[in-house]
């Protein structure tokens, strides 16, 4: 078993990527300005580009761009199984700088052509997807096949903070929905999901924030909810300074993700039902 | 009681039962494109869970008054003499799929909505059109192109293997999707050892020499049966193993429906009756395991 990347098309092995220090100034594309902190972020949503996956979608939510493909229910090698087989793979084209890629991977100006397998920010979201996501498809119905999700991240936000993660995992999971929905892959529920940063010093809340600079007293918390189904929670991340979590505050969280997810829910099925009707 | 209202993944239709004031009790069944979901729900007397059939699709709602069984009537318990049961078949029907659209173009009238979901993986008793690609003396390997009324199975592996892409997109050492690269492939929770086919690579068939024909089965020859190239119509007997569904032919109606003479090098060839075909131009006899394939 051969471990190349077989799935995509990769550059010489000896290329590096470009790289410059000056952060360019990016122009934002959608509702960038002037969001209050209780707003969501204005965002494009688009299904059905990808013609040979059975279900995609794109969203761009300032400047975060996203595009997810699902494939499948795909018949399988091997022994006989009951359900389908589940997986993620969250990769950012090579050229973007990933979130806490120096941390992670010990040099930011490492060769993303040449590098084999996902780093550990693209596994983390691969595997905060999947957890998601599992709950709500209904794998029985598809035995003996894999369903295999595929996220390109196009663009990320300005930043490269930690917490900057958690805003896109947040778009991603909620484009994510979108994808399966548009494959016709039969889900129980569907899965949006809600970010929100706290300031202490401030004792600021912000709904999705659109800065995300690393900051010492702030905390960030994403929420993953299938709404109509009781409100239950699918996937939940906390990152920043967890010496300032308290319950209380974890319970105001979860309502204000809530609430963001429920917005941003209400949208996608306005959007979906304007799809049937055309 | 017929309503068409279009709905998204997760929305209620309604709960399993309902009752009116006039001791009709209201029976839902679960049907293509729901699922049955917990939901808990408040009133004065508390919290409770309900059983609601919810869609699992983005599509249009239907509910069909269907008759009742007498054995159903009974294991509902009804109390009151005068209670009538009356059921229900829910279910969701996403937008014109493309087997819908053909069968507008062809019948000149609706599909069937019943008919209508969105991803159709074979299942037990379904018919299936497949098309043989292997031969030996046990058994004849096909690959399965469509579920009958139920249109192609799956997308992807519909414009892959069957599209007009086969040809360049899938090279000869697999697809460009495939799953068979663990380190790169981020999680998978749910299956371990899972590894997918290739890009436009089907699900895949097996007619056993003893499931070609229901008479004289020890006399049957695979050879004799089918070629390589031949389209069949033939039933899902079993989900067989990993790789595999078992399909059966022994049924009038099932069989060879398309061949082409002198192993795919002739013409379009006809049959004479159940296990010999012609070709017209040639004139040139061939043995298969044909179907009486006649709608009425």
């Amino acid at each position: 078993m051969s471990t190349a990347d077989r799935r995509r098309l990769l550059g010489p092995i000896d290329a590096s990527p470009l790289y410059s220090d000056i952060t360019p100034k990016v122009h934002s594309s959608v509702g960038e300005a002037g969001k209050s902190d209780k707003e969501v972020r204005k965002v494009f949503i688009k299904t059905g580009l990808v013609s040979n996956a059975s279900g995609s979608s794109y969203i761009e939510a300032s400047n975060i761009i996203v595009e997810v493909s699902v494939f499948g229910p795909r018949p399988i090698r091997g022994s006989f199984t009951d359900r389908a087989s589940f997986s993620v793979e969250c990769k950012f084209l090579p050229y973007l700088k990933q979130p806490q890629e120096d941390l992670f991977r010990g040099d930011t100006h490492a060769n993303n052509n040449g590098r084999q397998g996902l780093t550990e920010v693209e596994h983390k979201i691969s595997q905060y997807v999947e957890t998601a996501f599992l709950p709500c498809i209904i794998l029985e119905k598809y035995p003996k096949s894999t369903i295999d999700v595929f996220i390109t991240v196009i663009s990320t936000g300005n930043t490269t903070a930690p917490s900057s993660i958690l805003n896109l995992t947040n778009w991603i999971v909620n484009c994510s929905s979108l994808a399966l929905i548009d494959s016709g892959i039969e889900i129980k529920d569907i899965v949006t999901s809600g970010h929100i940063k706290y300031l202490q010093s401030e004792q600021r809340l912000i709904v999705d924030p659109l800065e995300n600079e690393e900051r010492e007293d702030a905390l960030d918390c994403l929420v993953s909810f299938e709404s109509l189904k009781n409100d239950e929670i699918v996937g939940l991340w906390i990152d920043g300074n967890q010496k300032l979590l308290t319950e209380e505050l974890l319970s105001k969280f979860i309502k204000e993700c809530s609430s963001m997810s429920e917005k941003i829910r209400a949208n996608f099925n306005n959007y979906l039902l304007k799809l049937c009707e055309n | 009681m017929s309503k068409t209202e279009i709905a998204v993944p997760g929305q209620y239709i309604t709960p399993l039962y309902k009752t009116d004031n006039d001791n009709v009790i209201h029976k839902f069944i679960a049907g293509r494109g729901t699922t049955i979901s917990p939901i808990s729900a408040s009133d004065e007397e508390g919290t409770r869970e309900v059983q609601v059939i919810v869609a699992t699709l983005l599509g249009k709602i239907k509910i069909k008054e269907i008759e009742n069984q007498p054995d159903n009537e009974q294991q509902l318990e009804v109390k009151n003499e005068d209670t009538t049961v009356k059921s229900y078949l829910v279910s969701v029907t996403p937008k014109a799929s493309t087997y819908q659209k053909f069968h507008e173009q062809i019948e000149g009238n609706e599909a069937p909505d019943e008919e209508n979901i969105s991803i159709n993986l074979p299942r037990e008793g379904d018919i299936v059109l497949a098309r043989v690609i292997r031969l030996n003396n046990k058994q004849a390997s096909c690959e399965i192109l469509t579920v009958e009324n139920y249109g192609n199975v799956g997308t992807d592996s519909g414009l892959g293997a069957n599209g007009e892409s086969s040809h360049k997109s899938v090279s000869a050492s697999g697809g460009t999707q495939s799953l068979n690269n663990y380190s790169t492939v981020a999680s998978s929770n749910s299956l371990i050892n899972a590894t997918s086919a290739d890009l436009g690579e089907t699900f895949k068939g097996i007619i056993r020499v003893q499931d070609i024909r229901s008479t004289e089965r020890d006399k049957v020859k695979i050879i004799d049966s089918f070629r390589p190239g031949d389209i069949v119509r033939a039933q899902i007997i079993s989900l067989g193993d990993g790789s595999n569904y078992y399909l059966s032919t022994a049924r009038n109606d099932l069989g060879v429906i398309y061949a082409k003479s002198e192993g795919g090098a002739g013409d379009l060839m006809f049959a004479i009756d159940w296990q010999t075909m012609v070709c017209p131009s040639t004139g040139i006899i061939e043995k298969r395991k044909c179907a009486k394939y006649i709608n009425n």
